[in-house]
């Protein structure tokens, strides 16, 4: 199924782990080349670890760390990821951080951490990144929201408000956008074995299992085509959706 | 390009013309055999030159004459089907009907039963009949067919739309009834596109229905709404379940 990105170019945030991993390695099998952006020092094996896996796909990868949460470094990000690919076809923004507290005990800080990494880096790398893909009169922008932003969360409202936040961005981004050939939709993944879940504890995950119809939570390999379709020409005529692989958690 | 839907069997309802046709032929094309079927004489040379088509491409095509709204013709498609091909792995009920729509109050009570007959009821009848062999295979792609005005409504066609958003509740229930099975229950609900049964309402209608849209057009079948049955058949959408897909150019965001 080779070729459904070939030649084209991407910038996808947060890549250096769970889903912006995979989604960086099927455009790369699929013809793209990647910048994969990474948040830390921390990070950095990680990161090198999913451009090894690019480049055995065939593709070309190039990090960028940069925190995407900040101006500065998104404005970093863009310029240098435009100087490395030439261009950007594809906008990932993937990157995602996890936290938790009801919301009387939540730290401020929390909340305003949780917001900037999870809605305001869309709304900074989206802001950087649009002007080069009016120019170019194309563009694919694919939002990593989830399906909490519909079913709520326990200790989540921080995330929740940011991913229902994303889906409303979308909506606004897409009407803005009009008729140019270029296209702003969203990925809600149910719960999907990533790093970020790692935190949950095993009672609560069985308590999630049991409301999914097919049984079971996503692995990677199994959200990561719902990018691939929405960044392919197959998704021309999808504008503001919102499309979520979640085992049938939540119907839409 | 390897073939997405390599060795699998479709059995594609209301396939003479609009997006029927389209996905047959996409689904040929990514590797499947298609049962193709269409209602009534007024198909029957249409469904020819698809079937032409289809086997130009190397594939097998069966045509199967049903109304979908008949319980013993759909009875009758199936076996075919079964004994044609000893299989059905993607069931896609798209068989519709149009009319130029009425007021509710002007409605004949006869168009209303046509149009639930034909949507609702068929889509009822063809998973009926199938799901049996699809859970004995354990194997199985059901593709469902809405509209976007399921969500938003639009005058004249209380009867549609009440039927469409009939088509999405049951995909909801019939994906958890199908649970942890290795089947797949979803459903598109595109926007306007260009079909013959675009021809049939007044022309207002599409034009008021493209002004609030944002790319200002139709949908194309094979460019615009086809991938999206071709995304859904295939393996990609593994984890799509009970979902509704809208390709519908940014006029109802769902």
């Amino acid at each position: 199924m080779a070729g459904r990105l070939k030649g084209k170019k991407a910038l996808i945030t947060g890549a250096s782990s769970g889903i912006g991993a995979g989604v960086a390695v099927a455009f790369a099998k699929e013809g793209a080349d990647v910048v994969i952006n990474f948040p830390n020092k921390q990070q950095e094996a990680n990161a090198k670890k999913v451009a090894a896996a690019v480049r055995k796909a065939g593709g070309k990868a190039y990090l960028v760390q940069a925190d995407v949460s900040k101006e500065g470094p998104v404005r970093r990000l863009v310029k240098e990821s435009l100087k490395r690919l030439g261009r950007i076809d594809i906008l990932i923004n993937n990157a995602g951080i996890a936290s938790g507290a009801p919301v009387e005990k939540m730290p401020i800080a929390m909340w305003d951490e949780m917001i900037g990494v999870n809605l305001r880096s869309v709304f900074l790398v989206t802001h950087f990144v649009l002007p080069h893909m009016y120019k170019q009169g194309s563009g694919k922008i694919v939002n990593n929201a989830s399906q909490l932003a519909y079913l709520g969360s326990a200790g989540l409202s921080h995330y929740c408000a940011a991913k229902a936040g994303i889906i409303g961005f979308t909506r606004s981004l897409s009407r803005e956008i009009g008729d140019r050939n270029i296209n702003a939709n969203c990925v809600a993944p149910g719960a999907t074995y990533t790093p970020i879940l790692e935190a949950v504890e095993e009672d609560h995950l069985k308590a999630i299992k049991a409301m999914i119809p097919k049984g079971e939570l996503a692995r990677v390999d199994q959200i990561v085509p719902a990018f691939v379709y929405l960044a392919s020409e197959e998704a021309s005529h999808m504008v503001g959706q919102t499309i979520s692989p979640n085992g049938g958690d939540m119907m839409l | 390009m390897a073939k997405r839907l390599k060795g699998k069997v479709a059995l594609i309802t209301g396939s003479s013309s609009g997006i029927g046709a389209g996905v047959a032929k996409a689904y040929a094309r990514e590797g499947a055999d298609i049962v193709l079927n269409y209602p009534d004489k007024a198909g029957e040379r249409d469904i020819w030159e698809i079937q032409k088509a289809i086997e130009k491409m190397g594939r097998k095509a069966l045509v199967a004459k049903a109304d979908v709204s008949d319980e013993g013709q759909v009875k009758r498609m199936v076996s075919q089907a079964l004994k044609t091909f000893g299989k059905v792995d993607i069931l896609v009920n798209n068989a519709g009907h149009a009319d130029r729509g009425a007021p509710l109050q002007d409605m004949s009570v006869e168009m209303f039963d046509r149009m639930i007959a034909v949507h609702l009821r068929g889509t009822f009848l063809c998973t009926k009949y199938v799901l049996p062999h699809m859970y004995k295979n354990d194997y199985g792609k059901i593709i469902n067919v809405s509209t976007q005005f399921a969500f938003g409504g639009t005058p004249l066609f209380t009867h549609y739309n009440a039927a469409k958003a009939g088509v999405i509740a049951m995909t909801h229930t019939l994906a958890i009834e199908v649970g942890e099975r290795n089947i797949n229950v979803n459903c598109v609900a595109m926007g306007a596109t260009r079909t013959p049964m675009v021809d049939q309402v007044p022309p207002e209608k599409p034009k008021s229905v493209l002004a609030r849209q944002t790319k200002h057009r139709f949908g194309d079948v094979d460019k615009d709404i086809v991938p999206a049955f071709v995304f859904l058949a295939s393996e990609d959408s593994r984890f799509f379940v009970g979902q509704t897909l809208g390709p519908n150019g940014g006029d109802v965001f769902s």
